[in-house]
């Protein structure tokens, strides 16, 4: 009975080590992958799009949440920021499943790991963009004023968004290439389609005020 | 022919997927020439680029620019 007590204690124990010891391994991993997707984002994501590890994923969903609730601070919504979280996620996973539709239906049979993890990762432009917006919007409380510093700081700011803009486009690109493996033609097509789909659905995001800028 | 499993694995990483063809020969290059600049540090050229546009749509649009900037604030 002491044996099998102590036998079972020990794997117990084990199965916790191995559990903390991979999301820590996930967590580095994301944080190398981050400062990677800026160097040289071509095969970092090709990397990722052939990784099976969605602890990643995970992770990076919870940085959001955590974005969320940090944010409600800074502003108070009349919208709870988990609710905000959920119909963020809603948004994610039909952008998913749009495109994985399309992909099966252009003949390609991929996994959806792929998909979430490539998607994930071509999120983090827009936390970064949306993080550094809350606190500099505790820091310079809008609205600019057409002084010499408001004007350097709209240029400033504006430069910033355009950057973080581009490099969102270049990593959802990324992402949908090497998760659909389809030719250049057709992943405009399916760009053009989801463009053509989510501006009037975020526009009417924008009309409820859950969303006034796009969290994709 | 003996290859080195490192080497097997990056050319398996590499062409895992076809390159892109656009189907005219000029317009391929142009493409490549494009995404060679993005592929690695693109950085380098994006932060100039949105710098220089930037001040030319304050040259162009003026105090609309501040509104933008304003409206992108309280966007988050």
């Amino acid at each position: 009975m002491d044996i099998c007590w102590s036998s079972w204690h020990h794997s117990c124990n084990m199965d916790f080590k191995t559990v903390v010891v991979s999301w820590l391994a996930s967590f580095l991993l994301l944080m190398q992958r981050f400062f990677l997707l800026i160097i040289s984002p071509y095969p970092t994501m090709r990397k990722i799009s052939m990784d099976r590890d969605t602890i990643q994923a995970i992770l990076i969903f919870l940085c959001i949440w955590i974005y969320f609730q940090i944010a409600d601070i800074f502003k108070k919504s009349h919208i709870h920021p988990t609710l905000v979280f959920l119909i963020f996620c809603f948004n994610f996973v039909c952008s998913i499943f749009f495109c994985y539709g399309f992909s099966r239906i252009f003949g390609q049979k991929n996994s959806i790991r792929s998909y979430m993890l490539t998607f994930s990762y071509s999120l983090l432009p827009t936390l970064v963009w949306f993080t550094v917006n809350s606190f500099l919007y505790a820091l310079l409380p809008p609205p600019r004023q057409l002084t010499l510093m408001g004007k350097a700081f709209s240029v400033f700011f504006v430069s910033f968004s355009i950057s973080l803009l581009v490099w969102k486009i270049i990593l959802f690109y990324l992402a949908l290439r090497f998760s659909t493996r389809l030719p250049f033609y057709r992943l405009v097509f399916i760009l053009v389609l989801y463009v053509s789909i989510f501006l009037p659905y975020s526009v009417l995001l924008y009309t409820f005020k859950i969303f006034r800028v796009p969290f994709i | 022919m003996y290859v080195p499993y490192r080497v097997k694995h990056k050319f398996d990483e590499v062409y895992f997927i076809q390159p892109n063809d656009l189907g005219f020969g000029p317009l391929t290059n142009v493409y490549k020439l494009v995404t060679r600049r993005l592929k690695h540090m693109p950085f380098v050229l994006i932060v100039p680029v949105s710098i220089i546009l930037s001040i030319f749509l304050y040259m162009v649009f003026g105090h609309l620019l501040v509104k933008l900037a304003s409206f992108l604030q309280y966007g988050f």
